[in-house]
């Protein structure tokens, strides 16, 4: 029996390191496709791609794991970036070390948030997110001594459209969709998703259900600050349109258009959310309105999503 | 006391508006257990069909018009892209996302058709009275008598006809409702239809007092939303007293305190309910809590 299980536990690993392997293939050939096409426009995009890749894992961790579902993303998001040049120019500090403190801004707003938030459960959830999204997007707009208001705030030494930060975007994002993939086979992940299936079965066979939940959402937001830190690098400028209701929105959009599976179905849902965005960047508008007929359709009648239908039984995981 | 009259009128009319939102949100909730986040975009809709659309020269027709067009799409709406979900095992967070999409597809459309500046309509009942220095628009208290009958009406029609009956039947145990022969395909509709009836009376009614903006959906959407949980989500009256607190809280403090921080109180006070008191100020009992690990 025991013999069993070591070699099925082995063949999961060799099953998830060939899944690192394709997501190393395809990070890396987009980055390498964009850095030979050379045009700002696919960088630009391939950057929105890997900081949307990012911000869908982030999500998956909280509602692929342990079913949270959360529309702060973009709120949290926006603090990383916010924290990012504050500290950038306050203290002059370099990049690593503000990202560092987006890492850590991020989690702390998970502590806070999640203690109140552990009380409440599926579509409550949501609703509970999403009066924090309001409160945080109304914050950044009436703290211009923190945020720079409406006006946003320009962020020093950015490197706008650069091939290297668009490589190391690439690079981060394909790093934690691994590590997504390396957590879900982990001892922990296993406890997660069982949680995720029946807490109260869960808890009847000594898992700490609150606890697990309560990390899920502090690694969730570290990362999706992460983002934001990332973000400020390319970006130039910030602005509290950048964090709105409508973003976490989309974020939740990507992570349900992916489907079931937290790799492929992260990729697979910030690909085609920012491709479509990409897309229709002249038409503002028609990208809105196809974000919401996707909604409608792939929610209503694609209930396990694009890798729902398009992978073969052995690739949905 | 000028500023005091005016921001009591203001905030009577603005909770009228959201009370009723919170009803139209409270029906649907009642029957079919789903949040309905389109509330914002059908209720400007309305708005949008009487002036932009315009089909006859009399206000009252036209408006009646545009409550009985938004009235069916509610039914439409609840037909082709929720009906199909929701008796396939959706989970309610993915019905609450889907309507999100519905609000969106709408917007953008109504943007398409009609572009996104700000248009003015006409109100039925033009004039107004001064009080204390203020204008108080005669719109207004025909939004408040509307409102008054509407809940009134609905609370009767519940309580005292076969339909209202079923629907209550239907919010409690949908399963059993069917099996003692409850049409519920027809009256789910129903209820949908009702609910976005309540939306155009409140698009035609209040948003000549306002202007029609197609872009300020999605707050009013969460504002009647903070009203429905904040006067307990199921609760008809509590659906407009929930209203009448929000515009309170949010003009008052926008007089006399700071204009800034008046979203950020509505949805610290509606994060608040939903944590400590989710069952609302009325505090029927929802299922709103998980199982306690």
């Amino acid at each position: 029996m025991a013999s069993w299980i070591a070699g099925w536990m082995a063949r999961e690993h060799v099953r998830a390191a060939r899944t690192d392997l394709a997501m190393a293939v395809v990070f890396a050939a987009v980055a390498v496709f964009t850095a030979g096409h050379g045009s700002a426009f696919a960088t630009t995009t391939t950057i929105n791609f890997g900081l949307f890749t990012l911000l869908t894992a982030s999500l998956q961790v909280m509602l692929g794991f342990s079913n949270q579902a959360s529309l702060t993303q973009a709120g949290i998001y926006g603090i990383g970036a916010y924290v990012a040049v504050y500290v950038e120019m306050k203290s002059g500090v370099a990049m690593p070390v503000a990202l560092l403190a987006s890492l850590a801004a991020g989690a702390v707003a998970g502590l806070l948030l999640a203690l109140p938030l552990a009380r409440l459960r599926e579509h409550i959830l949501a609703m509970g997110t999403l009066a924090v999204q309001v409160i945080l997007s109304e914050a950044f707009i009436h703290l211009p001594g923190l945020t720079g208001g409406v006006n946003g705030e320009a962020v020093p030494d950015a490197l706008i459209n650069s091939v290297p930060v668009m490589v190391t975007i690439c690079a981060c994002a394909a790093g934690v969709i691994m590590a997504l993939n390396h957590f879900r086979i982990s001892r922990v992940g296993r406890q997660v998703l069982a949680v995720k299936a029946d807490e109260t079965m869960a808890a009847s066979i000594g898992i700490n259900v609150r606890l697990l939940r309560l990390v899920a959402v502090v690694v969730s937001f570290a990362v999706a600050a992460g983002a934001g830190c990332l973000f400020t690098e390319t970006a130039g400028f910030i602005s509290p349109d950048d964090f709105t209701l409508t973003s976490s929105l989309a974020v939740l959009v990507a992570v349900v258009l992916g489907g079931r599976s937290v790799t492929w179905g992260t990729l697979a849902g910030a690909a085609a959310y920012s491709v479509l965005n990409a897309e229709t960047t002249s038409l503002p508008g028609l990208s809105d309105l196809l974000l919401g007929i996707m909604l409608v359709v792939v929610l209503g009648y694609l209930p396990s999503g694009l890798t729902g239908i398009t992978l073969p039984g052995r690739w949905r995981r | 006391m000028n500023e005091l009259t005016g921001a009591v009128s203001s905030s009577l009319f603005y909770g009228t508006a959201l009370g009723l939102m919170a009803l139209a949100f409270t029906i649907i909730y009642t029957v079919s257990q789903v949040f309905n986040f389109a509330v914002g975009q059908f209720m400007i809709l309305a708005a949008l069909l009487t002036t932009a659309v315009r089909f006859t020269g009399n206000a009252v027709v036209n408006d009646l018009i545009a409550i009985v067009l938004v009235g069916a799409m509610g039914s439409a709406t609840y037909l082709v892209a929720l009906r199909w979900p929701e008796t396939h095992g959706a989970s309610p967070l993915t019905l609450v996302i889907i309507t999100f999409g519905i609000g969106i597809v709408v917007e953008q459309v109504a943007v398409l058709a009609w572009g996104s500046y700000p248009l003015s309509e006409a109100p039925v009942l033009g004039g107004h009275f001064v009080l204390n220095g203020n204008y108080i628009p005669y719109q207004g208290l025909l939004l408040i008598a509307v409102a008054v009958v509407t809940v009134t009406g609905l609370g009767l029609l519940q309580r005292h006809t076969v339909v209202g009956k079923q629907l209550i039947a239907l919010g409690g145990n949908r399963a059993t409702a069917r099996y003692y022969g409850i049409n519920d395909l027809a009256l789910v509709s129903v209820a949908w239809a009702i609910s976005f009836a309540v939306l155009a009376v409140v698009g035609t009614l209040y948003l000549p007092l306002t202007g029609v903006a197609i872009t300020t959906d999605l707050s009013y959407g969460v504002a009647a939303f903070a009203a429905a949980v904040i006067g307990g989500l199921g609760n008809p009256a509590g659906a407009l007293s929930g209203g009448i607190i929000v515009a309170f809280v949010t003009n008052l403090t926008g007089v006399y305190v700071n204009p800034n921080i008046t979203d950020t109180l509505t949805f610290a006070l509606l994060f608040a309910f939903l944590v400590f008191r989710p069952g609302g100020l009325t505090g029927r009992a929802i299922e709103l809590l998980g199982p306690r690990a």
